[in-house]
Formats: C-alpha cells, structure tokens, sequence
C-alpha cells in the first residue's frame, strides 16, 4: 500500500507551502467546473424527462442549452476537468508524505470513472438527433454518466473527508476503504449538488444574458424561463448552502477545527447572502438584465469554501507537518555538516572565547556549578583529546545524573574547534579558576 | 413592500446562520481550543531545542498512572541561570520566590470514570506521540487525539489489547 509514498520526495517547508497553494488553486478551479458540469448534467436530464411526459419548447430548448453549455468543448474538459485530479492525487501525497495515502489513492481510482462519466455525458450532448427515434438510447448515457460522476466524487470527497481526520488513520487497514459514511463525508457529498446548483444557475444568468450577448434575448418568453430557472437555482442553493456549513462544522473533528475556520465561514455565509440577494434581485426585476455580479459571488464563494476545507486540511495535518518539518530541518543540517566537513575549520582562541562568553557561560564555570557541572571537575578527562571534547559539544549526551541534560548549541564546525581550544587552554593555564 | 419585507427575511435568516457560526466559535474558543497556560511554557524549544525527554519533566509517566507535571524546583534547576531576562522566566521565578504551585490547565482530560494508566501503556512500548501527538513541535500544548472511547478501543483492537468494559471502567 506504499506505492504512492515511493513516488514523493519528503517535502521540505518552501514544498509544502507550494504544494498547499496549488492544492486550494487547482481544487476552486476543479471543482468550478465540476459543479458546473455535474448541474448543468443534471438539470438538463431532468428537464428532458419532463418534456418528454408534458412536452414543452422551452423545457427541451433549455436543456439542449444546458448540456451543449456544460460539455462545450474536449479541450476545456480535459484540462479543468481531467487533469487536476492527479494534480491533486500528487498534491495531497506531498502534504500527507509518509502517513496516511488514502485521499491520493482516491483521487487516482476516481480518475477513470471521471473520464468514464464525461465520455458519456459527452455521448448524451450528441445522441441529441436521436431523441426523436430512441429516447432511451438518448437518455441512457447521460443518466450513466451522471451516475459514474457521482459515485467517482464520492469516492474522492470520502477522500478529502479523511484528509481532515488523522485519527483514524492508523485503523484502517483496508486500503481500497472509499465509502465512509461518516456524517461529515456524508456532508461533503450533499453539498456538492448543492453548489452544483449554485453554480449553474448563475453561470446560467451569466452566460445566457451576457455571453455572447444578442440574439438569445429577442425571444421574451424563454428568456424570463432562463431567468426564472437561473434565479432560482441560485437563490435555492443559496439558501440551502449555509445549513451544510454549519453542520460540517459540527462534525469535524475537533483537531481541524481552529478561530480562523470559523472565521472563514462567516464570511463564506455572508457572501452566500449577497449572491441569493442579487438572485432574488433577477427573480423580481424583470427589466433588469442579470449582470456578471452573481456569477462571481458565487465563484468567490466556493473559492472560499474551498480555502476553509484547506484550513481545516491544514490544522487536521499540522501534528504530522511538523514531524516533516522537522525531518526537512534535519536534513538541511546535514548536508550542511557535510559540506563543512568538507572543508576543514579552522578556530581560534580567540573566537573560543567569544562563543564561551555568548553561549556556554549561560550554564557554566570553571570553578562552580551554575546549571551545568564546573568545567574543572569536567574537562581534565579531555586534556589531549581536543577531538573527544569536539565532538560532545557537537553531540551532547548525559553524563551525570545530578545535572539536566546539555542541549545541542547549534555551533558551526569552526566555532566547535575554538571554543574547544578556548576551554582547554584556559584550564590548562590555570587561568579557569579566575572565571 | 411585499418584496422589501422578503428581501428582508432573506438577510434575516443569513444573518441567524452568522449568528450560529459565531456562536459555535465562542463555544470552540471557550471549551475546545487549546487552553491558555499560567507560562507560555513552550514544548518545542525544551524538546526540540535543547533536546530534554519526556521524562525528565514528566518523571512518574512509566512508574504511575499519572504522568504527572514537574515540580517548580524542577524548571528552577535551569532557569536560575537560564534565559532569566525572558518576562516567562521572570513568571516562573515569581511562583519559586513564593513557593506557590503553578495552576497549569490540563489539556488531556479523561472523564472521572475512566480508568488510564499511563505506566501501563509505557510498558507496552507506546509511544508518548500516539495520544499526544508531536509535542516537541508544539509552541502551545494543544489536544490532536479525541481520546473518545471509540478511538481507545480501536487502539486496543489494533494491537490486540484487552476490549472488556472493565479495563477502563473498574
């Protein structure tokens, strides 16, 4: 289960911050466009299915609209739809180095299912001519494909819900475990319709009356539908939105919780107030042409919603960043030993005594006990053996009980050979006992 | 009027939402965050930094069922000559002149009915970073396990430890 771990270099601090910025940036862009395809899918096979029961031009305009604005071109497809999830797979390994490889795993078996379901929604958009002939033959792909997508995401949101909950990590022991049903995944993949919704409805708004602009709106009737269905999705999903911050923020795990999560889903709701406003604003205003307003409230806001998943990401992983860190550190001092060994130091006396006044005198005296043992009780088991000396000061280890513990100083290879010259000559002059 | 007193009511419900969320966040800071200690007694320079044990400080873990906090004269063994400009140290020195114990918060509280030995799990080889995490990394002392009973017994089902309700509940 370990293939994944094989593949990533341990991070250092400038990776992970790298790794964590992409991470935000290619989830809102994903995810955008996701929501937008998934809604739009969804809306447009729903409004198929009615018209086919009570026919309606309107009804099957709007959802031929909705599946050729959804699936508009392969290009657009593949790169924000397709390629972010290795991205992300690489992306949450880096970040997870070493623990937990699920939620990389879980993008990389949703992958094929992701291609799988545009393939067929993309079969949907032009088995349209067949509608007429074979309805069913019409409609079975996109109902596959949707379904595809949607099992494809829950595995990958049950991905991310794990990200957020090291505490489990250790116990699971099978490594294909994608389906938790655990309240807050159970959250996440609610939401994500949700904001599906939220998004095509005011992608809808925007495109239909803004981009490109004219001949659209000449016809009255479907307009005000556009707009009544835009609107409405909008304003629904809106007001729907905030129930589900709320509950997943009770339900994550305390660990991932902290006061700028919170924060940040404050200002996620009021950004959701604003766009239902505006949606209820197109709603009600019939003469007013819904402007590109709503649609970037309503991106802002899931780029925010993807930040506040990134928080608590963040503060859920802090405890195993630090062991990386800590690991990155470790290994930047020892190339820089190595480098040093290298090059051999040269100390001074002189420089010895200046780092015994900065730094060793803190804990000792050669005459007396501060915290550290007196250097005259100490140092006559080093005299001839400068090297012996070096190296403790280099790699401290208890020696007698009766004292805590000398940490490691930190000195560089040069400063190491002259305070060790320092310190033996001054005890062998006899002059230690003045200090 | 109709659509003002709507728009109205829309605001008005985010407004609840927001109100909620503050609410939970008061709740968080109150009684869920890492709580604030007498001395901003910082784990990660003493482990990291200067490279101390665990149980130099928290000398009973592997003899008790508590682990148990240092006595000041523990810290003053250092701190009478360490760092004693630091207005922290200057904290701690004030509670050793008035031979006063330090009220420090506890972060990993068990309920009263639940028995933990800390000696017992020592002895099994767990590691201190398995219910306290990284706490050589942590500036403030924060709680990263739930220590819910779920995850204790998922532990003990791990390692084939003892599940009966009275191992912990005597």
């Amino acid at each position: 289960m370990d293939y994944i771990n094989q593949l990533i270099f341990p991070p250092s601090e400038g990776h992970l911050l790298v790794a964590r910025f992409l991470l935000v940036v290619t989830l809102v862009v994903h995810f955008a466009y996701i929501g937008f395809a998934v809604g739009a899918s969804m809306i447009s096979l729903f409004l198929n299915v009615v018209d086919r029961d009570t026919p309606n031009a309107n009804l099957r305009r709007f959802a031929k609209y909705l599946i050729d604005l959804g699936m508009v071109h392969r290009g657009l497809v593949f790169f924000v739809g397709i390629v972010p999830i290795p991205v992300v797979a690489l992306l949450y390994a880096q970040n997870m180095y070493q623990t937990s490889e699920l939620t990389a795993l879980a993008f990389v078996v949703a992958l094929p299912l992701v291609v799988a379901g545009f393939c067929l929604l993309f079969r949907y958009k032009a088995s349209w001519g067949l509608r007429e002939k074979s309805f069913l033959l019409h409609l079975a792909p996109g109902v596959l494909g949707l379904g595809v997508l949607t099992v494809a995401y829950f595995i990958i949101l049950s991905g991310v819900s794990l990200s957020m909950d090291p505490e489990k990590w250790p116990f699971i022991t099978n490594p294909y475990n994608f389906f938790m049903f655990s309240w807050n995944n159970m959250i996440r993949f609610l939401r994500f319709p949700i904001m599906a919704f939220a998004v095509t409805g005011s992608a809808v708004l925007f495109f239909y009356f803004n981009w490109p602009e004219g001949e659209k709106l000449e016809d009255e009737q479907y307009s005000r539908f556009v707009r009544y269905v835009g609107g409405g999705l909008t304003l629904g999903a809106c007001a729907v939105l905030p129930v589900f911050v709320v509950w997943n923020l009770i339900t994550l795990p305390n660990v991932a919780l902290s006061l700028s999560l919170y924060g940040t889903c404050i200002i996620l709701v009021a950004l959701l107030a604003c766009a239902a406003g505006k949606a209820f604003g197109a709603l009600v205003s019939p003469a007013r042409t819904p402007g590109a307003g709503i649609f970037i409230t309503i991106l802002v806001t899931l780029a925010l919603l993807n930040v506040a998943d990134s928080i608590a990401h963040e503060n859920a992983i802090s405890d195993h960043t630090s062991v990386l860190l800590s690991a990155a550190q470790t290994a930047k001092l020892e190339r820089e030993a190595k480098r040093e060994a290298a090059a051999p130091a040269k100390g001074s006396v002189a420089e010895g005594e200046q780092v015994f006044k900065k730094v060793c005198a803190t804990c000792h005296r050669f005459d007396r006990k501060v915290v550290g043992p007196p250097y005259d009780q100490t140092l006559p088991q080093y005299v001839g053996h400068q090297d012996q000396l070096e190296a403790f000061i280099r790699q401290p280890s208890k020696k007698n009980p009766e004292y805590p513990p000398m940490p490691q100083l930190g000195l560089r290879s040069g400063e190491v050979q002259s305070v060790a010259m320092y310190l033996l000559q001054t005890y062998q002059n006899g002059a230690g006992k003045k200090k | 009027m109709k659509k003002l007193l709507t728009v109205s009511l829309i605001y008005a419900y985010f407004g609840v939402i927001i109100v909620v969320i503050g609410g939970l966040r008061a709740y968080w800071n109150k009684y869920k965050a890492p709580p604030d200690q007498p001395i901003n007694f910082p784990h990660q320079i003493h482990v990291t930094k200067v490279g101390l044990k665990c149980f130099f400080c928290h000398s009973n873990a592997d003899k008790s069922i508590h682990a148990t906090v240092p006595p000041v004269s523990r810290c003053m063994s250092c701190h009478k000559a360490v760092a004693t400009d630091r207005p922290e140290i200057q904290k701690l020195t004030g509670y050793w002149k008035e031979k006063r114990p330090i009220q420090w918060a506890q972060v990993h509280k068990l309920p009263d009915f639940v028995y933990f030995s800390h000696k017992r799990h020592m002895k099994k080889g767990v590691a201190c970073e398995t219910c306290h995490g990284q706490v050589g990394a942590m500036m403030k002392m924060r709680r990263v396990r739930s220590l819910t009973m779920g995850w204790c017994i998922s532990c003990h089902r791990l390692h084939q430890a003892s599940t009966d309700c009275a191992t912990c509940h005597k």
